[in-house]
């Protein structure tokens, strides 16, 4: 992939990863730019809807507040496996019959799991929705798969596992850096699950975290599309309201002691080809402890990431020792997380020098903060993205997803552009001086066999 | 993902990929053929609700032109245009597009130069401004040459450990052997040794003319001022393209399986076979059959018998794949090495049983139930719109294509399908590509 576009797609994920809503910030000419409507059903259901009559189609989605992170020790996997199964029968449902019936309808059905969430959805004729959400709700408090379909479900998720991650060192080598990363968080396992706890999952494992977390309460409907508040209130009350509401635990997951020593790592792999750099630092995300870090450090991330981003500037242009380097950071996490780098060298350039550049480039930061003329461009492209954020609303509905699930309001999102707007340079210092601590540094090497 | 776990890396990707979304209203986006005053022709929707615009191109003529020796000509050549044009240099250049938030960047497919521009409304005239530029007067600096040469190598070098790329390669080598389509699109150490700075230039004279030029635009802007800017934009390219463009061919299936040892614990296995061109008057036919046997959605035969009943694979399809010489009829799936054999034969018999027995008349149904019903969610945002409108002048169809789709898929009759399924699926040889440790595939 072409680099500057990498750069491009990191600094929009950056930028609704924050994300985004309301165009308020820029004079009240400017009408608001999802503008949801919002509303909970007696047994603790929460409803999202994004209106949008383009087209005469629906994006219905559930999710649900758990997902990787959420689950008991030894039993890592259990979130993703349960999705899996999710489409394995409900009474009126037959195994496999999920995605066929929504084929046959002309739709689109998948689902995802996350470290903070999980989550099912159909994109569909607007005439379609009362059925998918039928389908939906029965699935949320009746799924009953069967042991023979669960069996090969399970070999099919083990070659998941296989194509993301054993075939591929650079999958490998995240999975250790994650590790790493976090000492006492379940951030740190892998959202498929560590191999030898994934294999003896069990059928009743999948189901005993079902009835723990899937109910109407610990759940957000996000809908958007072609449908009005008024039918969405009395499609979610038919097929949703009548599920039970039911207690589910709190989630408080063990959090990270402080970092006291720089961690590093390298692995080697006969199948790497070319060496790469990875190194990051745990950083608060928009709903953990200080979390008025958050929107200075994705602003921070855009100014290092843009397409002629500090970053590039300093790494790859001209003389520089790298083909490729970019940032991450995750504002949108129930918990701290972090903040990260990814760098690719020069054929012949060492990592040594790649890291010493990246140190450069951090300590330039540290000591000089950023420049107005780099927030200004930073903040005019985060409100840009705003924008064209609206063309998708798949997009749309994504980002209140992660971000309802990840502790906020769907006020929270509206506030972006506000809060992002607000950003000064010495907040941009000073969370980039709390966060770019050495001693609480992970940095990683990922080399070919012979250099090891 | 049931198909894909999301992973914080992938979120966007998956966000943009899958988008899904508004596009048309019942009968579709209103399409306009859009004449300029300069003689341009422009696909065109007026979309007010957001206001920005996104607008694709496609040239005729792509890395299957690349001259013999110079393999990844097209795509380092697009790449450079974007970094540094007129009084710009290559800094210069992309600050001044994100000063304005504009996204412009292009590419080079078998057989098409592609270009991608969006852009807010309100900064259209710089957007297009800075169009003109790249096209007709980019400077190919010292600077960014070496920089997109040292990235290339980097990225050839990581393929040679990577299975999917070296699958990728095997296969166009073997189905078109000694014509373009076989060679690598991206470059080769030895094609950087022979690529001239001069190369660039005059691939850039010969490739972005007027007479190889299809454009589609989505977004919020008045026709005549759109019309206007194409002007002052493609309006300057020269009249006629010159690049050679590579002649039919016909995907070759040797009879054993190519196999390319590889220490992963997954094989990824490749397949194929000749397909047909677009222009075929089964095309219609032969999408109904690949989306029942392999196509898009969850509910494939190989998806339920290779996938679950057996467990065997998280990903397997088929594809149909129309290059402008050659048609291709394709397939992938990915399994643990000692199931390759076992997998590739629920495949062939699946096939088997397709040419003996047909579709069953629910799959046939079904199958065009979800094409036509799930078309609309194609035209998803502004610039799926714009690209559909690209593709559709590619494939040399009307602009009420859109409205026709359905007609087209429903008129598909069960003795079609088995028509189709002759040519494409009744064969003695697979071409086969496997990389990693395959068992049980003979020989």
């Amino acid at each position: 992939m072409p680099t500057r576009r990498l750069f491009a797609a990191l600094a929009l994920l950056v930028t609704l990863a924050g994300v985004a809503a309301t165009a308020g910030w820029s004079g009240p000419a400017r009408a608001q730019i999802f503008n949801p409507t919002q509303f909970t059903l007696a047994n603790g259901l929460q409803v999202v809807l994004i209106e949008d009559h383009r087209a005469p189609i629906v994006h219905h989605m559930v999710w649900y507040r758990v997902g990787a992170a959420d689950e008991p020790p030894g039993r890592s996997g259990v979130a993703h496996y349960l999705e899996h199964l999710m489409f394995k029968g409900t009474p009126s449902v037959p195994p496999g019959e999920f995605s066929r019936i929504v084929a046959r309808e002309g739709g689109r059905d998948n689902a995802f799991t996350s470290s903070d969430y999980t989550g099912y959805y159909q994109s569909i004729a607007r005439d379609r929705l009362d059925l998918v959400m039928r389908m939906e709700a029965e699935r949320m408090a009746y799924l009953n798969p069967r042991q023979e379909d669960a069996v090969p479900e399970l070999q099919v998720v083990l070659q998941e596992r296989m194509s993301r991650t054993e075939n591929s060192p650079g999958g490998l080598f995240a999975e250790q850096f994650d590790a790493a990363q976090f000492l006492a968080h379940p951030y740190g396992r892998p959202i498929i699950g560590w191999p030898q706890e994934l294999a003896r999952l069990t059928l009743a494992d999948a189901m005993e975290f079902y009835r723990t977390h899937y109910a109407p309460n610990n759940a957000i409907l996000i809908v958007a599309g072609d449908v009005s508040p008024d039918e969405l209130r009395r499609l979610a009350e038919k097929h949703y309201g009548p599920i039970p509401r039911r207690s589910v635990p709190l989630r408080q997951r063990p959090q990270e002691p402080p970092q006291l020593a720089a961690r590093r790592l390298t692995m080697t792999d006969a199948r790497v080809s070319q060496p790469s750099l990875r190194r990051s630092y745990l950083a608060p995300s928009r709903n953990s402890s200080l979390k008025e870090h958050a929107v200075p450090l994705a602003v921070l991330a855009e100014i290092l990431n843009g397409p002629t981003g500090r970053l590039y500037k300093g790494l790859v242009m001209g003389d520089g020792p790298a083909v490729s380097a970019g940032a991450w950071y995750e504002a949108l996490s129930l918990d701290q997380r972090s903040f990260g780098f990814g760098i690719a060298p020069k054929s012949g350039r060492k990592l040594e020098e790649v890291e010493a550049a990246l140190d450069g480039i951090i300590a330039k930061l540290l000591a000089e903060g950023v420049t107005e003329d780099e927030l200004r461009v930073a903040k005019s492209v985060l409100q840009a993205e705003t924008i064209f954020a609206r063309d998708s609303l798949f997009g749309a509905a994504q980002l209140f997803g992660v971000a309802l699930t990840s502790g906020l309001t769907v006020e929270d999102v509206e506030a972006w552009p506000r809060l992002v707007e607000a950003v000064t340079r010495e907040q941009i210092l000073a969370a980039a001086r709390h966060v770019f601590d050495p001693p609480r540094s992970v940095t990683g090497y990922l080399l070919p066999k012979e250099q090891s | 993902m049931r198909r894909m776990i999301r992973l914080p890396a992938l979120l966007l990707c998956i966000l943009f990929a899958v988008s899904l979304v508004a596009g048309p209203a019942a009968a579709g986006p209103k399409i306009e053929k859009i004449r300029t005053p300069g003689g341009i022709e422009v696909w065109f929707v007026r979309e007010p609700a957001i206001p920005i615009i996104a607008l694709q191109a496609a040239w005729r003529g792509g890395s299957a032109s690349d001259p013999v020796g110079k393999e990844g000509l097209a795509a380092l050549t697009t790449d450079l245009l974007t970094e540094g044009a007129g009084d710009l240099n290559a800094d210069e250049f992309q600050d001044a597009m994100r000063e304005k938030a504009i996204s412009l960047s292009f590419g080079a497919d078998r057989d098409y130069i592609t270009l991608g521009l969006r852009t807010l409304s309100e900064h259209s005239e710089r957007a297009f401004d800075l169009l003109r530029l790249a096209m007709t007067a980019p400077r190919f600096d010292e600077e960014p040459v070496a920089r997109l040469r040292a990235r290339a190598l980097v990225s050839y070098q990581r393929g040679r450990t990577n299975p999917n790329v070296l699958a990728g390669e095997r296969f166009a080598d073997r189905a078109f052997p000694g014509h373009p389509y076989g060679l690598r699109s991206a470059p080769t150490p030895e094609s950087l040794e022979k690529i001239t700075t001069a190369d660039f230039a005059a691939f850039t004279k010969q490739a972005l003319a007027r007479d190889n030029l299809l454009i589609g635009a989505v977004g919020d802007i008045e026709p005549d001022y759109l019309a206007q800017l194409v002007d002052d934009s493609f309006g300057r390219l020269p009249d006629k393209a010159t690049l050679p463009l590579p002649a039919p061919a016909t995907l070759q299936t040797p009879a054993a399986p190519e196999i390319i040892q590889f220490p992963n614990p997954q094989s990824v296995v490749l397949f194929g076979a000749p397909g047909l061109l677009r222009d075929d008057p089964d095309w219609y036919a032969a999408t109904v059959l690949n989306n029942a046997l392999g196509g898009g959605s969850m509910s494939s035969r190989l998806f339920e018998e290779v996938r679950e009943k057996r467990g065997l694979v998280y990903s397997i399809g088929t594809q149909l794949t129309p290059y402008k010489a050659a048609g291709l009829f394709s397939g992938s799936l990915a399994t643990s090495n000692a199931q390759v054999g076992a997998a590739l034969q629920l495949v062939r018999d699946e096939f088997a049983r397709i040419v003996r027995d047909g579709l069953t008349p629910e799959e046939l149904a079904a199958s065009k139930a979800y094409l036509t019903g799930s078309f609309p969610l194609r035209l998803s945002s502004n610039a799926a719109i714009a690209g559909m409108l690209v593709a559709m002048q590619i494939s040399g169809l009307g602009t009420d294509y859109i409205e026709q789709y359905p007609k087209l898929i429903n008129a598909v009759t069960a003795e079609d399908v088995r028509r189709v399924a002759q040519r494409l699926l009744d064969r003695e040889n697979l071409l086969v590509v496997v990389v990693g440790q395959p068992v049980g595939l003979g020989g």
